[in-house]
C-alpha cells in the first residue's frame, strides 16, 4: 500500500508530493496536468518492490511504461532542469519499504540502484485507459511482432495482458465456497454483466468467450438441512456461449475485473494497489453506479485503489455511496497548474465540496456562462 | 447602484433603474408585499429587462441529489426534495409576475435568476427542469408575450463571473434561510 509519492524534476512535475489514503484516491485534473503520469510512476515503484519483479531493472520499466525519445532514461527528467540536477522519485509504503530513484538528463540507459523491499509488497494492476479484452489476442498472437506491439502499446497494457493470462490456482467456486467476502463482490459483478467472460490461453493462442448466465442460489436436492448455507451457483444460459468481442466495451471493462478476481491477480488484502486510468472511457453512464460500488467493496476488503478520472458520474457516485460507517475513505486529488509558477500542484481533500480546482463541475459551469449569454446578452456585464 | 440586502448576501446592481426586496415584510417600507401571493426575494428593474431574483443558501445540498439515492426510499425523499425546490421556484416566479402583472409592470422581458449554492452540476439539472416548467418562452401558439424570457441557476461564484455590474457578496454572522 502506497503512503506517499514525492517527485521532483521528473516528467512534468517540478516538486510534486501527495499523501495517499490507503483506500481510495481519485485524482483529477485538466488534460496537460499529469494523471496518468503520476498513475504511472506510483505503479512502477509499487512494481519494483513486489513480490514477483523485486529487483528489476528501474531504469528499464521506467523506459518501457513512459517511452521517452530513444528510449533515454535522461529524457523522463524534466524539460527545463538544469545539467546535472536529478529527477527524483521517492515512495513510501505503509509496511516501511521504500523506493528512492535518481538520474540526471546525462543518464542513459544506465541501470539504477536494485531496490530491495523486506518484505516484498503485492504485486500492483494497472488498467489503462483502452479497453484490453478485445485486444488481448492480437497483442499475445504467435504471428505479432514483440517490438511493433511495444511500439503501440506501453509497458501498462502488456503487464495487463500478462496478468490476465496468469493461470487460475483453483475453480473459482472454490474460492467462492472458502471466501464469501470474494464470493459476494464475484456474483454481483457477473450478475450485473449477466454472465462471465472466460480466457484460455493454448499454444500461444488467446481464445476468449462470454457464457450469458447468472449465479443463483440452489438447494442440493439431498440437503435437508435447512441452516446449511446455500451456495450459489453459475446456471449458464443453454447454448448462448458468444465470443467476448460481442459484448459491449464497457461490459468488457468490468469483464476484466471479473477475470482478475477469478485468476486471483486481485485479490484484496494480497495485492499491490490497484490503478485504473480513466475508468469510465467507453462505459454506460448507467453502469458507473455498479462500478463504484464493486470499487468501494474492493476497497473494503482491504485493496488499496487509486484511479485518475474526467467524469462527474464517476466522482459523484463516491461522494454519494462512501459509507464512513462501513470505514470507506475517499481522498479527492485535484492536479492543477499554479497560474504563477506554471509548475503542477495538487490539493488534496476528503470533502468532495471542497476539491478545488474542480474542472470537471467547471465544465458544467462552462454550459451555464453559454446559457447565460445566449439567453441575457449583455445584461449585467 | 442599487444595493439591496436579502437572505444573508448583498447586491449591488450598478446600472439598475430600481431594485428593492420584493417579498417585503416590513410594513412601514414603500415596497410591502402585502399580500398572500409568494414573492421573489429581488426584483431589480434595468433599461431593458427585469430581473426576478430567488435566493436558496444550502449547506447540504445532497438532499435534493436524486442520481445519488442508494436505495428506492432515499430516492423517493430526494425526489421530493428536487421536486419541492423546484415547485417552490417556479410558483414563486409565477406569482411574482401575477403580482406584478396587476402593477403594470410587465412590460420588459423578465428574466429569472436563481442564486442556489449547488454544484454547476446540479443547478444545470435544475435549471432544466425550471425552465420546461415555467415555462421560458411563448408556451403556446395563443400567447403573444413570454411570462419568463429567461431562466438561470447559478451559484455564488458563477453568479459574480457571469454578471460582474451586480457583484454579490455574503455577508457575516449569517445563516441561511428560506
Amino acid at each position: 500500500m502506497i503512503e506517499s509519492l514525492r517527485l521532483k524534476n521528473f516528467s512534468k512535475f517540478l516538486d510534486l508530493p501527495i499523501q495517499f489514503s490507503p483506500k481510495i484516491n481519485i485524482i483529477i485534473g485538466e488534460n496537460g496536468t499529469g494523471k496518468t503520469q503520476l498513475l504511472k510512476a506510483a505503479y512502477v515503484a509499487n512494481t519494483i518492490l513486489s513480490d514477483e519483479l523485486q529487483g528489476a531493472d528501474l531504469a528499464k520499466r521506467l523506459c518501457r511504461i513512459y517511452r521517452p525519445a530513444g528510449d533515454s532514461l535522461g529524457k523522463l527528467v524534466r524539460h527545463g532542469t538544469p545539467a546535472g540536477v536529478h529527477a527524483e522519485i521517492d515512495a513510501n509504503f505503509a509496511g516501511g519499504q521504500r523506493l528512492q530513484a535518481k538520474f540526471t538528463s546525462a543518464s542513459k540507459t544506465a541501470a539504477l540502484p536494485i531496490s530491495i523491499a523486506q518484505p516484498a509488497l503485492g504485486s500492483p494492476l494497472f488498467l489503462p485507459t483502452k479497453e484490453i479484452l478485445s485486444l488481448l489476442r492480437g497483442i499475445k498472437s504467435k504471428e505479432a511482432d514483440s517490438k511493433t506491439i511495444e511500439s503501440i502499446f506501453d509497458s501498462t497494457y502488456l503487464d495487463l495482458c500478462d496478468k490476465l493470462l496468469a493461470k487460475k490456482p483453483i475453480k473459482v467456486e472454490d474460492i467462492i465456497e472458502s471466501d464469501p467476502r470474494f464470493g459476494s463482490v464475484y456474483e454481483i459483478l457477473v450478475n450485473t454483466l449477466e454472465g462471465r467472460f472466460s480466457l484460455t490461453e493454448f499454444v500461444g493462442t488467446v481464445t476468449m468467450s462470454f457464457d450469458p448466465g447468472q449465479y443463483q442460489v440452489q438447494r442440493d436436492k439431498d440437503q435437508h438441512d435447512l441452516n446449511t448455507r446455500m451456495q450459489a451457483k453459475f446456471i449458464a444460459n443453454k447454448g448462448e456461449s458468444v465470443s467476448a468481442n460481442m459484448a459491449a466495451e464497457g461490459i468488457r471493462k468490468l469483464g476484466i475485473i471479473q477475470l482478475l478476481l477469478q485468476n486471483r491477480q486481485l485479490d484484496p488484502g494480497r495485492t499491490g494497489t490497484l490503478f485504473w486510468d480513466e475508468p469510465e472511457t467507453n462505459m454506460n453512464p448507467k453502469l458507473m453506479r455498479l462500478l463504484v460500488e464493486i470499487l468501494l467493496e474492493l476497497s473494503r476488503n482491504g485493496q488499496q485503489i487509486i484511479l485518475a478520472t474526467h467524469d462527474y458520474v464517476l466522482l459523484k457516485w463516491f461522494d454519494l455511496l462512501m459509507d464512513p460507517d462501513k470505514d470507506d475513505h475517499v481522498r479527492f486529488h485535484s492536479l492543477y497548474r499554479d497560474q504563477d509558477t506554471s509548475a503542477i500542484k495538487v490539493a488534496s481533500t476528503e470533502d468532495y465540496l471542497k476539491i478545488t480546482p474542480n474542472p470537471i463541475d467547471e465544465a458544467f459551469g462552462f454550459l451555464i456562462n453559454q446559457e447565460i449569454e445566449n439567453d441575457m446578452g449583455s445584461l449585467g456585464k | 447602484m442599487k444595493i439591496v440586502e436579502a437572505d444573508g448576501f448583498e447586491f449591488r446592481f450598478a446600472d439598475a433603474l430600481d431594485a428593492f426586496v420584493f417579498d417585503e415584510t416590513d410594513t412601514s417600507k414603500p415596497t410591502f408585499h402585502g399580500s398572500f401571493m409568494k414573492g421573489v426575494d429581488i426584483i431589480a428593474e434595468f433599461e431593458e429587462a427585469y430581473i426576478y431574483v430567488e435566493l436558496k443558501d444550502y449547506d447540504d445540498l445532497s438532499i435534493y441529489d436524486v442520481r445519488g439515492a442508494t436505495n428506492d426510499e432515499e430516492r423517493k425523499l430526494r425526489q421530493d426534495g428536487f421536486k419541492w425546490l423546484k415547485n417552490y421556484l417556479k410558483y414563486k416566479f409565477r406569482d411574482s409576475y401575477l403580482y406584478r402583472h396587476a402593477e403594470q409592470k410587465v412590460e420588459k422581458p423578465v428574466h429569472y435568476v436563481c442564486l442556489i449554492t449547488f454544484d454547476n452540476a446540479l443547478n444545470t439539472r435544475m435549471q432544466k427542469a425550471l425552465k420546461q416548467e415555467l415555462p421560458v418562452g411563448k408556451a403556446s401558439r395563443r400567447w403573444v408575450q413570454s411570462l419568463a424570457t429567461s431562466c438561470q441557476v447559478v451559484n455564488l461564484d458563477k453568479w459574480n463571473e457571469n454578471f460582474p455590474k451586480w457583484p454579490v457578496t455574503r455577508l457575516a454572522a449569517v445563516t441561511g434561510g428560506a
